[in-house]
């Protein structure tokens, strides 16, 4: 600590008792809530022993025709997948290790088969479940299994190291759980128990906002997928992803080369580009909704109808309220990729591009040879941050520009133009009246889809680029 | 320092602490929608209500905590379901069946007293039936609107076409109208550059209801919902909807209809029509005071008609809009009581009038349109209103003063309070409702034949309803 740069003696114990004063304030002036909190929490946690006893009294009166087929299959799993691990990653790589590997694989494929089946209430074996619900089972078994087994397997086969405990910024060991404990619970109470609820909330059939239910099994799953109007859905949001996504990353690149040019004020051009992404969605949706609107109140058509004469129904068309919303959500997303994509220009080494110069690339090449992959982990990460604005941010653009967009076939029983699967999902989930149970199962395949999804990226395109040192 | 401290810490724990030592007053709480910026019908409502205080003492907490009647009703049951709901509610007419559904509501037969109870008499018979099913009267009805038409006076004026303001005209009737007025259109462009089409109102299903109550026919059967048995089918597929939904599309496609694109666009259909894109409009009576200060603004005469009906047998009636005031559950019988006091002392004559001068919607009783028929606004020398007590204020009748507020109550008490003008009470009100729009919306803007469309919504309907029924039981 140097002495001009401390600070005064006073600093730090007036901040303790002001820091102090505000919490007992907060704490006072919040009991009411603070109490609900505690006592739900405490009624939660006193539920245990009696959750316990229903846990045994299911597994009790269980028909055993509904139990053997998930435990089976998670123990041949669990075994096979435990023997196949150790034998091939296992510290001593010898026949030990895959005796050792199977039993433990049993196992944890018997615990694991029930993780994700138990809370379902082994409904998916039920004699009048459908096939397609059984199949769905026998699915979840195998990623219990796997849930179960992949941690156990990762550490048996860990690279052993030793850990200097002197290293790092803390030098206490405890008190980074400490700080990080306010974080973890509100994560877990505000995050991850509302996720586990909602999945909860996908196997009951409810109507919003009305407190009554029914155990439904899978039947949402089932029914969504053979529903025309979900994969209409699908569909659509498929295709507006692949076009916003494309256009965006696109346009973006050519505005961010144009920007980085060396001309007067280019800073300045740089900023204005930028601001449209701090607008919300839905600013955007009504900015466009100025521009598109039928008759000659709408921007776009004042100005076709002065020129030709003609007006365009950019609203009631089919392809053209789609046009519509791919060009408010790709005007919404550019500036967040031209600011990336900025400044990845901005940090592509000199000497490579002269380089290349000297080689005799001309401006083509040398942009696809050289500038293009070096922006590739921008472009990498933009990627991922655009497909999960196309699935979830695209929601504000469809509420105002077009609802759902123009219904398609008799009486929409074909879906509607613009219905994104987060529209459909929102419709089916806040009206009154609404099947919130069916958003639930949809907003559970809307998370494994963004999340697969980005998975993948990262598993096939991340390997590929070459971050800089 | 640290007594200071001390002294400062002990002051500000009794300043927090200081309202819990304060006496016990019951107090209610009442929510509603109009809290938009410039609303002057929260005003109005804080009025009435400040009165309750100065007589009763019972202190009335008023929020709108949204504008939209959906929003409101999802955060009140989230309220509810936590034990913290508000004592009074806002709650639309066709969320009905949903706040019975959901125990958090107690009917307010069941709660008010005999004399409270035979106020109902005075309410008019349309109105009073809206919201009452099974022969319980679960709200009090509030804020009630009908559709009327507008259009443009010094238009049609100019065309020399008259649009009786007595009788309602037939769907014909418009028809000759508006192939007048689509002929003159050249000429209309001229003045007005935007124009576009003759006719333009919501694309909702409201008016639908409306044209299928004149007709007498049930909108969801059996009975509408409020016989005793809990709806099983929509009766989408009758032959007077299909004639009305064919209707709306020889409309659509001679160019005399037109919608905004949007569905359910109240307010962006009653800007085409004020920015002169069209010459007849349809729109809520709740929003009468708008349009006559806007058109008086702009300088063009504003012409008001009772809704236009199918044909000339069509005479059934009108059934209604608008919300009605129910109590929740979960509440002391002290403040329990106090509610109920507070919405029957909302409603009473007296302040049915104060609501009805002040918003648009229109008077519920009996009792006050006799009031504002013989008086109701005090006017001086020159005919400008003024207060009751300014000197040499005079009592004028309020109808003849304002004939349009007039149309829209002589078409509800026209009505002849029937099961059809009743409307349907159904659980998933909303998205049976948007597949009669979609079904409206696949003709107009699609082509496509309106029976096969409307067949296909009470195909989808019905799905809906089987699934809410399936949940709901009983």
């Amino acid at each position: 600590m140097q002495e001009d740069n401390s600070a005064p003696s006073w600093f730090l114990p007036t901040i303790s008792v002001l820091a102090l004063a505000f919490l007992a304030w907060f704490i006072i002036d919040q009991r009411e809530g603070l109490v609900r909190l505690l006592s739900w929490t405490w009624n939660g946690l006193a539920q245990t022993p009696q959750a316990l006893q229903n846990v045994a009294n299911h597994y009790a009166f269980l028909p055993s025709a509904q139990l053997w087929p998930s435990l089976l299959l998670g123990a041949l799993f669990g075994a096979s997948l435990g023997a196949w691990w150790m034998s091939r990653f296992g510290p001593r790589k010898s026949g030990r290790d895959t005796i050792w590997g199977a039993v433990g694989g049993l196992l944890l494929g018997l615990v694991g088969s029930q993780l994700l089946i138990l809370p379902m209430q082994h409904c998916t074996f039920a004699a009048e479940a459908p096939i397609s619900q059984q199949i769905i089972g026998l699915g979840l078994v195998l990623a219990g299994v796997l849930i179960a087994l992949l941690p156990f397997l990762s550490w048996a086969t860990r690279r052993v190291r030793r850990y200097d405990s002197t290293a790092g910024y803390f030098r206490s060991a405890w008190l980074p759980y400490v700080l990080l404990v306010p974080m973890l619970l509100s994560l877990g109470l505000f995050l991850y128990l509302p996720s586990l609820q909602m999945v909860g909330l996908s196997f009951f059939r409810r109507r919003f906002p009305l407190p009554q239910e029914r155990f439904i099994c899978l039947e949402n799953y089932t029914a969504l997928f053979q529903d025309p109007i979900y994969q209409n859905s699908f569909i659509t949001t498929i295709l507006l992803m692949i076009l916003i996504v494309l256009l965006s990353l696109g346009l973006a690149l050519g505005i961010a080369v144009l920007a980085s040019q060396k001309i007067r004020y280019a800073s300045v051009y740089r900023t204005l580009l930028i601001w449209p992404f701090a607008l919300s969605p839905v600013v955007a949706g009504a900015i466009f909704l100025t521009m598109f609107r039928e008759g000659p109140t709408g921007l776009i058509n004042a100005f076709t109808n002065a020129l030709f004469g003609t007006e365009y129904n950019w609203l009631r068309d089919p392809r053209l309220a789609q046009v519509s919303v791919i060009a408010a959500s790709v005007w919404n997303i550019l500036g967040f990729n031209i600011l990336f994509y900025v400044a990845g220009l901005q940090n592509i080494p000199k000497d490579v591009l002269e380089a290349a110069m000297i080689d005799g690339a001309n401006r083509y090449q040398r942009f696809w040879q050289v500038t293009f992959p070096l922006l590739a982990p921008f472009t990498f990460f933009l990627l991922v941050t655009n497909v999960t604005y196309a699935f979830y941010g695209i929601y504000g653009a469809v509420d105002t520009l077009t609802r759902g967009g123009p219904p398609l076939g008799a009486a929409g029983r074909d879906g509607g133009a613009t219905e994104v699967l987060i529209y459909k999902l929102y419709q089916d989930a806040f009206n009154p009246g609404s099947p919130v149970g069916l958003a639930a199962a949809q907003a559970v395949i809307l998370f494994l889809m963004v999340a697969s999804l980005t998975l993948l990226q990262f598993r096939t395109i991340d390997t590929r680029i070459a971050y800089a040192e | 320092m640290r007594k200071w401290l001390l002294g400062a810490l002990s002051a500000t724990l009794m300043m927090i602490l200081s309202p819990a030592l304060a006496q016990d007053q019951i107090t209610i709480e009442f929510v509603h929608i109009f809290g938009a910026e410039g609303d002057t019908r929260a005003d109005v409502i804080r009025a009435i209500a400040d009165d309750f205080e100065a007589q009763t003492g019972i202190k009335v907490n008023i929020t709108s905590p949204s504008t939209d009647y959906t929003e409101l009703f999802n955060s009140v049951l989230l309220n509810a379901e936590q034990g913290r709901a508000p004592h009074v509610v806002q709650v639309e007419e066709g969320l009905t069946q949903l706040a019975a559904d959901s125990g958090y509501f107690i009917p307010i037969s069941e709660l008010a007293s005999p004399e409270q109870l035979a106020t109902f008499e005075d309410f008019i018979p349309t109105v009073r039936a809206y919201y009452e099913i099974d022969d319980v009267n679960w709200s009090v009805p509030w804020n009630s609107s009908n559709p009327v038409v507008y259009y443009n006076k010094t238009l049609t004026d100019l065309l020399q076409i008259e649009i009786p303001s007595d009788r309602p005209l037939t769907f014909n009737e418009l028809e000759g109208i508006c192939q007048r007025i689509m002929m003159a259109a050249p000429v209309i462009r001229m003045r007005a550059q935007n124009f576009r089409a003759c006719i333009n109102w919501p694309m909702a299903s409201w008016f639908l209801e409306q044209w299928m109550s004149m007709k007498g026919e049930l909108m969801a059967l059996p009975g509408n919902g409020r016989e005793g048995a809990r709806v099983t089918e929509m009766n989408y597929d009758s032959e007077s909807l299909v004639e009305i939904v064919s209707w709306i599309g020889d409309m659509a496609q001679k160019g005399y209809y037109t919608y905004s694109g949007t569905p359910n666009d109240y307010n962006g259909e009653g800007a085409l029509f004020g920015t002169g894109a069209t010459a007849i409009h349809i729109n809520s009576t709740a929003g009468i005071t708008l349009f006559v200060a806007g058109f008086a603004n702009a300088g063009v005469k504003l012409g008001i008609a009772p809704l236009f009906i199918p044909d000339e047998e069509a005479t059934n009636g009108v059934t209604m809009g608008g919300a009605s005031l129910w109590v929740t559950d979960g509440h002391s019988d002290a403040e329990t009581q106090a509610a109920v006091d507070f919405i029957f002392f909302l409603t009473k004559t007296e302040n049915d009038m104060r609501f009805h001068q002040g918003s648009g919607y229109f008077p519920n009783r009996l009792s006050s349109i006799e009031a504002l028929t013989k008086g109701g606004l005090f006017v001086d020398a020159e005919g400008n209103p003024t207060s009751p007590s300014a000197e040499g204020a005079k009592e004028v009748s309020w109808f003849e003063t304002y004939p349009f507020f007039r149309i829209a109550l002589d078409q509800l008490l026209a009505s002849k309070g029937t099961i059809a003008n009743a409307g349907a009470v159904v659980g998933p009100s909303s998205e049976v409702r948007l597949l009669l729009v979609r079904a409206v919306q696949s003709v107009v803007d699609q082509g496509i034949d309106p029976a096969e469309a409307l067949a296909a919504a009470k195909a989808q309907a019905d799905a809906v309803i089987r699934d809410y029924n399936a949940v709901i039981g009983n």
